[in-house]
């Protein structure tokens, strides 16, 4: 266990802390607007332009590589909804076609990278899986910062996101007009998909978005129990997974964070109380049986018919 | 007509076309509804029933016309608005206090969060509609009509002077709808004025003062008695078996 006496680590492990939080708390809302695909197609196609940000600048400084995720990232984003506003493409397929080309695009654009005579191009191929260890303070730093922004912009506007997510019609009628809120909200999850794509990598990063939030959902029936248990589980999946990277040789951070918030979900799924499978076969069981004893045995019509 | 000092109507909207893909939905709708009664919005099925109340809302881009809410005593009244239950999202994690405390809201402004005294004057609403033993309920647990009770209650808490519904007897009992109709001439006691998409033709003379019949275009508008004629039943729902009768 002398990994947690390193220094290195603690700096990783306090990046995968904070990214992982602010990926609950901005996630929830993107589930909670079933925008949770909007985080998938960004992070695919943020990675030509963490490249060609490389190949332009010859500087691979985060900020820069992430600056040109950004834009990337964005560009993708208003193709796709400028694609099914103004043809007849639905969102999945809009969404599929976009990612899939700006992500081939990207990894096109590494191979030309790759190929260049000196090594400063080496460690660009991590963004596709993450590489944790690769973070330097200033990232960390980053990263802080930005999750400190995003945080206080959820906090200051809670009560405007609470109410456009669940009756945007309602939000607007109240005098919070769609477009800012819809705006600010879908900006906010890219950025956080930006922030993590080095840590986490290009392919994994949505599910860092999405997991701690479809987790936290099966918890509770509150808004803000659901996003507070949401940056739990995100901030534990980061540290833990940033843990089994460190000690795992060769094992990418993006991937074992990802496996850690899976098996919240999973268990999630299964044990919760209420939403939980387990918790609603035992109800459904319980109920028939107490239609059996009332109803002396006649309750087989009722079988499966449990109401939840 | 703008100008006069007390002015007695509460909706004028003059000369508004909606369209979806260069369809007309609503075409050149001239309509001026009357403060202080209860207005029914009728018309078969497509004729822009939810579209006029959507468009005096301002929710959805209008092609032509203009909508207007006169003053009330100098000031600018404020609009409740009852959707279609259907409209939210009803597996989101709120509880059915939660969403009346959002009728708060728009008096409440940018950031400021609802106090205990907004919480309090929700529950007083949630009172009215009988739903106060659910307060604590997560929305998914909630009937159709309790469901309509709640975004009634959550109007209600937007103290407003003229509240638009849609279709607020929609999927509800009849003792669900004999209570929402005491409480709508409750409002109107109060010199509200509601209007109200409805569908049930028997109902209209006991519940409604004033009736506008739409289809498309406007066939009739004015007080129960005098519109709700066999005539202009006809010629507002038989133009609806025609299809694209414009």
């Amino acid at each position: 266990m002398t990994v947690f006496k390193d220094y290195t680590f603690i700096v990783v492990a306090l990046g995968c802390l904070a990214l992982g939080g602010i990926s609950g708390v901005i996630g929830s809302f993107a589930v909670l607007r079933k925008q949770s695909l909007l985080g998938d197609g960004v992070s695919h196609a943020a990675l030509p332009g963490v490249v060609a940000a490389f190949l332009l600048t010859g500087i691979k400084n985060t900020a820069v590589l992430l600056a040109g995720a950004l834009f990337s990232g964005l560009t993708a984003a208003l193709l796709i909804s400028f694609t099914v506003k103004k043809t007849k493409v639905r969102f999945d397929a809009a969404l599929a076609t976009v990612m899939s080309s700006f992500f081939g695009l990207g990894t096109v654009l590494l191979t030309c990278a790759q190929k260049l005579p000196d090594a400063t191009q080496a460690g660009l191929s991590a963004f596709i899986y993450g590489q944790a260890s690769a973070m330097l303070k200033s990232d960390v730093l980053l990263i802080l910062v930005c999750s400190g922004f995003l945080l206080l912009g959820v906090i200051l506007f809670w009560k405007e996101f609470k109410v456009f997510s669940f009756d945007p019609e309602f939000a607007v009628q109240s005098g919070y007009p769609e477009k800012p809120l819809s705006l600010v909200l879908s900006l906010m999850t890219v950025i956080t998909v930006i922030l993590g794509i080095q840590t986490v990598g290009v392919v994994l990063m949505s599910a860092m978005l999405i997991a701690p939030a479809a987790a936290a959902r099966q918890w509770s029936d509150r808004l803000s129990v659901m996003v507070v248990l949401a940056a739990l589980f995100g901030g534990a999946s980061g540290v833990l997974g940033a843990y089994a990277s460190a000690v795992g040789e060769g094992l990418p951070t993006g991937p074992a964070i990802v496996v850690v918030s899976g098996l919240t979900v999973a268990a999630s799924v299964l044990f919760a109380p209420k939403r939980g499978v387990i918790s609603r076969i035992m109800k459904r069981k319980m109920n028939r049986l107490r239609l059996t004893v009332s109803f002396g045995g006649e309750s087989k019509d009722n079988e499966g018919r449990g109401n939840n | 007509m703008n100008n006069s000092a007390e002015n007695e109507y509460a909706v004028e909207v003059s000369r508004l076309t909606v369209a979806y893909d260069s369809k007309p939905v609503l075409s050149n709708v001239d309509l001026e509804l009357p403060r202080g009664m209860l207005t029914a919005v009728m018309g078969p099925n497509g004729a822009g029933k939810t579209t006029l109340i959507k468009a005096m809302l301002g929710l959805i881009p209008t092609v032509n016309g203009k909508i207007s809410f006169p003053e009330i005593k100098g000031k600018k009244p404020c609009i409740g608005y009852v959707p279609q239950s259907e409209s939210a999202d009803w597996d989101f994690p709120v509880s059915v206090l939660d969403v009346v405390t959002m009728g708060c809201y728009g008096r409440l402004g940018w950031i400021k969060r609802p106090r205990r005294e907004d919480r309090e004057f929700a529950m007083e609403c949630l009172k009215k509609t009988g739903m106060e033993d659910y307060a604590d309920r997560q929305i998914s647990r909630l009937s159709g009509g309790q469901q309509q009770r709640t975004f009634l209650a959550r109007a209600l808490a937007q103290k407003a002077d003229i509240y638009l519904m849609d279709e607020p007897f929609k999927g509800v009992d009849n003792a669900t709808e004999r209570s929402i109709i005491d409480l709508l001439k409750e409002l109107r006691s109060e010199g509200k004025t509601v209007v109200a998409v409805h569908h049930d033709l028997s109902t209209v003379s006991d519940y409604f003062d004033w009736v506008t019949l739409i289809n498309i275009k406007v066939v009739a508008s004015g007080e129960v008695r005098k519109v709700f004629t066999d005539e202009n039943l006809t010629r507002t729902y038989r133009a609806a078996n025609v299809g694209n009768f414009i």
